[in-house]
């Protein structure tokens, strides 16, 4: 498995400036998060009852820029 | 001097084998070609799509124009090699993050952690998050392992439902 660094959903705007090709900060700033669409991915937490299986949702956000994708489940209330 | 000839029945003449044969041939060439390199379908089991997809026996469309992860969006339902069974197990999961997106590294255990998707590589899960194994197990999955992207599934093969992004088709 490639090694991949996790940071607190506090540290994303430092880690927005980051380019991942060359780990040295973008040159070009990343557009302002709040002008991104809102986007929303529903998943699940199913589970087996009986002969039926129940679902209950997982939201997931994401705002998508120009440049890249950031979830912001963890950073938003929507 | 002469040449005694062989006694016996008649040898049918070769083109009345070749031609056959031939048609034959062209035909599981391209049929081959279509199936590896257009579109496929497949066979799907296992809990974690549920409630996208079944848990078994339903069948999915597979697009060959997104191998190695080709226009590959966030949201789009991919077919990948499995990346410790090898190259005959397939897998199929939601893409979550592509190269350079931030995700969350599992939005079920509530701590926030992020990561940044590496160069080259995609994050990946199922929908039926406590039943997946997926990129929060074995971590970002090598866009080169990518089989093609699902647009449809069945649960006959006459009855075919096509899958749409819910970042990019579905409501806003």
């Amino acid at each position: 498995m490639i090694p991949v660094e996790v940071f607190p959903a506090s540290d994303l705007p430092r880690m927005l400036q980051m380019d991942v090709k060359t780990g040295r900060r973008k040159k070009v700033p990343v557009e302002e998060l709040a002008a991104c669409p809102l986007k929303k991915l529903i998943q699940w937490e199913c589970e087996p009852n009986g002969d039926q299986v129940r679902c209950w949702p997982v939201k997931r956000f994401f705002r998508i820029c120009k440049q890249v994708t950031v979830e912001v489940t963890a950073l938003e209330k929507v | 001097m002469t040449r005694a000839r062989a006694e016996g029945p008649p040898r049918p003449p070769l083109r009345a084998f070749l031609g056959p044969l031939r048609n034959a041939t062209i035909i599981l060439l391209w049929t081959h070609l279509f199936w590896s390199k257009c579109y496929a379908v497949g066979s799907t089991k296992g809990p974690s799509m549920l409630p996208t997809i079944g848990v078994s026996g339903e069948w999915v469309l597979i697009s060959k124009f997104h191998t190695r992860g080709r226009e590959i969006r966030v949201g789009d339902l991919v077919s990948f090699q499995h990346p410790y069974d090898g190259r005959d197990v397939g897998v199929l999961k939601r893409v979550i993050g592509m190269p350079g997106d931030f995700v969350l590294k599992d939005p079920t255990d509530f701590t926030g952690d992020m990561l940044q998707v590496p160069r080259g590589h995609m994050w990946v899960t199922g929908d039926n998050l406590p039943h997946s194994v997926d990129s929060r197990r074995y971590g970002p999955i090598p866009l080169a392992m990518v089989n093609g992207k699902i647009l449809a599934k069945a649960e006959r093969l006459w009855k075919w439902q096509w899958l749409r992004n819910p970042l990019f088709e579905g409501e806003p």
